[in-house]
């Protein structure tokens, strides 16, 4: 719930795709909107489930979605 | 109340309920020959289900979208498990007297305005599940604000025991003596309430920081 170590690319890759909504992709994850709004904000890092449902959901592999940094 | 919006029906309504609660916190007067704590629990039961028929005639804004339906549900319970509380600190010294509840009428009475309130609390639940059916209603982050939320809850219940014990323990007889079986068991349930209270204010603040944060 607080910032993770996680970045995502998962706002630039829903415009990619012909601007999905937030509504879209959450309705394609199986997730709320809110939790798409938060993931995109970097407020929540998510399952490796959730992780490789909004990879398939946006086309691309997990690795092009989400990345992660060590913490200093 | 026709010619009204949904919108200004449902301000009317919270404002109708708002003025039941205050009559159901006010209790019975003395100067008046009217059971105001009834009539308060009866206007702000009545008040909140015409608030949930407007809130089911309100059009889905995009305000309302970027609430998650657990941090409505958790600020309801804020508000509430809030007045159940209230009520029972406001009440508690009907349970002084060392007779069973269920032969103290007073003690029946604050029972069952209380009661009401929790039956309110789950209708107006179980309508705004209904507002949102048909959409995902949780997910595995509402699970972990609900883990993260509990913990607190359960925190907040074991200092209020601890607190009540230390108070129980370290009172001199004089005061133990005004202490009556009745009025231990409605401590123990404000503990219980006290936690769940927490639970539910922890929840919808972490909703509502996660919510600020993406703004």
């Amino acid at each position: 719930m607080t910032g993770t170590a996680i970045s995502n690319e998962i706002r630039r890759l829903r415009f990619s795709r012909g601007e999905m909504t937030q509504q879209a992709l959450a309705d394609a994850c199986g997730v709320t909107r809110q939790t798409i709004i938060a993931l995109e904000a970097g407020r929540y890092a998510p399952s490796l489930e959730l992780g490789f449902r909004i990879a398939d959901a946006l086309g691309v592999r997990i690795e092009d979605v989400f990345q992660w940094s060590r913490p200093s | 109340m026709t010619a009204l919006s949904p919108r200004t029906r449902l301000i009317a309504c919270l404002l109708l309920a708002g003025v039941g609660l205050a009559l159901f916190f006010g209790g019975e007067y003395r100067d008046f020959d009217l059971p105001l704590g009834w009539v308060g629990t009866v206007l702000f039961v009545a008040a909140v289900w015409f608030c949930v028929d407007a809130v089911h005639r309100i059009p889905h804004s995009e305000d309302e979208a970027a609430v998650a339906h657990g941090e409505w549900q958790a600020w309801i319970g804020v508000a509430f498990v809030g007045a159940v509380i209230v009520a029972s600190l406001l009440k508690a010294d009907m349970f002084l007297p060392q007779v069973p509840i269920g032969q103290n009428p007073d003690a029946g009475a604050a029972g069952r305005g209380i009661g009401t309130l929790f039956v309110a609390w789950l209708v107006l639940a179980y309508v705004l599940k209904q507002r949102w059916v048909g959409k995902v209603l949780e997910d595995e982050r509402d699970t972990r604000i609900e883990l993260v939320a509990s913990q607190w809850g359960r925190a907040a219940t074991a200092s209020c025991i601890i607190g009540i014990a230390v108070l129980l323990g370290f009172s001199d007889t004089d005061r133990l003596r005004e202490f009556s079986y009745p009025f231990i068991a409605q401590m123990l349930m404000l503990a219980l309430l006290w936690g769940l209270w927490f639970d539910q204010l922890v929840a919808a603040l972490l909703y509502w920081r996660d919510r600020r944060a993406a703004a």
